[in-house]
């Protein structure tokens, strides 16, 4: 954990040294890209490759719905009042 | 959406040679090999961020008022996800909270739950997360309608800011865009800082 935090706190400044390199931070932005797509790939075949998560996929999909209804759920619960005391007719 | 189908094609790609055995078992069952591109992912990600200034700056001009919508929106994400968890046996509650600390940022949500929480958390948080921006796209009409302009602000998540941004604006105008915007700006740049809160 304290790794990942690091690196993100520390690339973060860094991006910031190197604001005006906008090729830089163009090709950033694309390997970033590619990298999601690698470790999308990775995840997958960690997936795929055990047997009892295989047999399972049915169950993921079910818990990865319910999981998006209760988050959206939860979220809207809160924005409500906020909505209500701070934005609505007001914008 | 032509974005979310391409990350998708590659999981399903994942899954399908993991199955069939196409990639050496040396390569497959390779932790260290995920935990480092994980590593350069989150390095150029930070890097990206870093480097676009004029969010940054947004950010920081924000009033409570408006950073009070992704906090809150963030927050109900972790809490609705928090409570389903409690409700089943599958997940615990520390990683049904990470689930809904993904924030619909599915991309880096899941690649981080499956490294820190292993590799059914992370499909759980992929879909989860993947279906947050479908179901965004769908309903916002019918959001908009029952529970004001804020409600697919705060259901898109972290999409707000691109993939669900073209629809919320063409439901609830210029201002409300603006707010959807640094929302998800907000949410993106809390994804990659709760999960691994959530647990290392």
């Amino acid at each position: 954990m304290l790794q990942i935090l690091s690196i993100f706190g520390l690339s973060i400044v860094l991006g910031v040294l190197l604001r005006q390199r906008t090729r830089f931070l163009t090709w950033c932005s694309r390997a970033a890209d590619w990298a999601v797509c690698l470790m999308l790939f990775l995840l997958g075949l960690g997936l795929g490759a055990s047997d009892r998560l295989v047999a399972n996929l049915a169950t993921l999909g079910w818990l990865g719905l319910a999981f998006c209804l209760a988050s959206v759920a939860g979220s809207l619960l809160l924005i409500w009042p906020v909505y209500v005391r701070w934005f609505r007719g007001r914008l | 959406m032509k974005g979310s189908l391409i990350l998708l094609a590659w999981f399903a790609l994942g899954i399908l040679a993991g199955y069939s055995g196409w990639v050496p078992e040396a390569v497959a069952g390779e932790e260290k090999l995920a935990l480092y591109a994980l590593y350069v992912l989150i390095f150029l990600v930070g890097i990206c961020v870093g480097g676009d200034t004029r969010a940054l700056r947004n950010i920081l001009r924000l009033k409570a008022r408006g950073l009070a919508v992704p906090l809150v929106a963030g927050l109900g994400s972790l809490l609705g996800a928090g409570a389903l968890a409690l409700a089943l046996d599958a997940v615990s509650l520390r990683e049904g909270c990470a689930v809904g600390a993904g924030l619909g940022y599915y991309s880096l949500a899941s690649v981080l739950a499956s490294q820190l929480g292993g590799a059914q958390l992370g499909g759980i948080t992929l879909l989860a997360n993947l279906l947050r921006e479908v179901l965004t796209i769908a309903l916002t009409p019918l959001m908009v309608r029952s529970m004001g302009e804020l409600a697919p602000i705060a259901a898109g998540g972290a999409t707000t800011m691109d993939t669900t941004l073209g629809v919320i604006h063409r439901q609830v105008g210029a201002s409300y865009a603006v707010i959807a915007v640094i929302n998800g700006l907000v949410l993106s740049l809390l994804v990659p800082v709760l999960i691994p809160l959530l647990l290392g």
